[in-house]
């Protein structure tokens, strides 16, 4: 259990560090290639994702179709392009982003913090992510994408955890460790081997409220708990920002790979078909491109106010 | 040890020797003996010396008639008082995300000002009954300083709104006090809602706020 002051530190927030020139939310071709060329303009970048990067491509036997690398696997294609950021010093950092706000700057959450960014690049793939009747209808009430936020506030209680992914089980573990909740996991994922939680592998269909609890319906059982966690591998681009122009389940942007929102910018399989690495990287190019110059355009308004 | 580090407390007396203006003073309200009261003191012990125009008053919460006085439900509590009481209540430590809270929360005192759109200050100047915003939020929650730093100014722009933010971590059993199960962060106003960042949109945070509460 958390005890009292014990590890507990402070934020500075908006008071810490200066933001970032660009932020590139996805780690797959699309993000790297943005955050190598705004690298290149001399841009501080970081690249934030929640999943093992370049994940797709590192399953794929063989890729035909990339020029310079004949016959080469996806293991190696996704080696060398993820080596070339790190070795120009931009900071991939695992982190799920749960919302974006802009303001003056743009405000990222993720699951532990804040980071800000003058630029923003979504370069977040293609989801398939679906909500569970009820899900939308009982979020804040019940149901939480967020155990570092919410977690303490179920403190003792008989909660369920319904995860995507394997990051899940972290979760789950902070549940019972730290705030001895009682935790059913369900995992939507092939999960192996006995943990410090029950697990149930069951497909949820519904939530519903009663009272001050929630039911959580699998179909031939249900189960009434305090409050439900919701483990996503990834928020899907409309839900991460108010406002953002979608086409169909993608992103809407121009030749510049602009979207509606000034200064944040799409690439890669989030704006739409053909998904493939040349495109993708092509278009994360164009992006930081445009960030670059979307910064340029703030530094000269800012001069011109001063003068 | 020290809470605040040594970067971050150079930091810290450069933000404030820039940003504040007035003086402004820390109220704490401890409980003898209590965890999280011990913890707040040391943390508003560091925080006061980071300014000369940083005061800090610390009240039993058992004996204390400030208590009173300032309407101070539970400890550890905090408030601050700058040229006036701004009616604003901060139930738990702010550690972590919420010490932003607390700077911006000084900052906003020191200088007097909410920094609202005029048409909220305008509303908000002319409320005809009194409003208590409650915030819920939990001391790690990445949105919830969002929600409680609007909150704040919307109370420093208007003298009929009260604002407690609580931290749910600290005081478990506040949740129990709510028609509809919690997440944070949280606005309530009477018993309509805010959820998530909603909360920190300023038209939002006003409709709630001049909604007409629907009594049966």
């Amino acid at each position: 259990m958390i005890v009292n002051g014990e590890g507990k530190r402070i934020s500075l927030g908006r008071f810490g560090k200066k933001p970032y020139d660009v932020i590139i939310i996805g780690a797959g071709p699309a993000g790297i290639s943005a955050a190598i060329n705004a690298a290149v303009r001399k841009k501080r970048a970081l690249i934030l994702d929640s999943r093992e990067p370049m994940g797709k491509i590192r399953k794929a036997r063989e890729i035909k179709n990339y020029p310079g690398f004949p016959r080469a696997t996806g293991e190696e294609v996704a080696s060398a392009l993820l080596c070339h950021p790190l070795e120009m010093g931009v900071e991939i950092r695992k982190a799920k982003v749960g919302e974006v706000v802009k303001g003056k700057n743009f405000m990222i959450y993720t699951e532990k913090d804040r980071v800000k960014a003058r630029s923003l690049i979504l370069a977040v793939g293609v989801t398939i992510a679906k909500k569970l009747p009820g899900e939308e209808e009982l979020l804040g009430q019940g149901v939480s994408y967020c155990i570092t936020c919410d977690g303490a506030v179920y403190s003792g209680e008989k909660v369920v955890v319904i995860s995507e992914s394997y990051e899940g089980e972290e979760e789950a573990k902070a549940l019972v460790q730290d705030y001895g909740c009682a935790v059913t996991y369900v995992p939507l994922y092939e999960m192996e081997g006995p943990r410090e939680f029950e697990i149930l592998k069951c497909n949820p269909r519904a939530l519903r409220a009663r009272g001050k609890q929630v039911t959580v319906d699998f179909g031939d059982q249900k189960l009434l708990v305090r409050a439900v966690f919701l483990i996503k591998s990834v928020i899907p681009p409309a839900s991460l920002i108010k406002g953002l122009k979608m086409e169909g389940k993608h992103i809407a942007v121009n030749k510049g790979m602009e979207t509606s929102i000034p200064g944040m910018f799409a690439a890669g399989d989030c704006t739409g078909s053909p998904y493939q690495i040349a495109k993708a990287i092509g278009q994360g190019q164009i992006a930081a491109l445009s960030a670059v110059k979307y910064l340029a355009a703030l530094d000269a308004q800012k001069a011109e106010v001063k003068q | 040890m020290s809470v605040i580090s040594e970067g971050d407390t150079t930091a810290l007396k450069e933000i404030l020797a820039e940003e504040m203006r007035g003086e402004v003073t820390i109220l704490l309200f401890v409980k003898i003996g209590d965890l999280s009261s011990e913890d707040a003191r040391k943390l508003l012990e560091e925080v006061s010396s980071l300014s000369d125009k940083i005061k800090l008053q610390i009240y039993d919460f058992e004996k204390a008639q400030e208590v009173q006085k300032y309407g101070i439900a539970r400890a550890p509590a905090v408030t601050l008082r700058g040229k006036r009481d701004y009616n604003i209540r901060y139930y738990g430590v702010p550690f972590e995300q919420e010490f932003e809270t607390l700077i911006e929360w000084l900052i906003r005192v020191s200088k007097g000002s909410a920094e609202l759109e005029e048409n909220t200050m305008r509303a908000l100047r002319e409320l005809g009954e009194e409003k208590k915003l409650t915030v819920l939020v939990t001391y790690a929650c990445p949105q919830c300083p969002l929600v409680a730093q609007l909150a704040m100014r919307f109370a420093m722009a208007g003298e009929k709104v009260r604002v407690d933010v609580i931290d749910i971590f600290e005081f478990p059993e506040v949740k129990e006090d709510f028609p509809v199960l919690i997440s944070t962060p949280k606005v309530f106003v009477g018993s309509r809602t805010l959820t998530g960042s909603r909360g920190g949109n300023e038209a939002s945070l006003l409709e709630l706020i001049k909604t007409k509460e629907v009594t049966e």
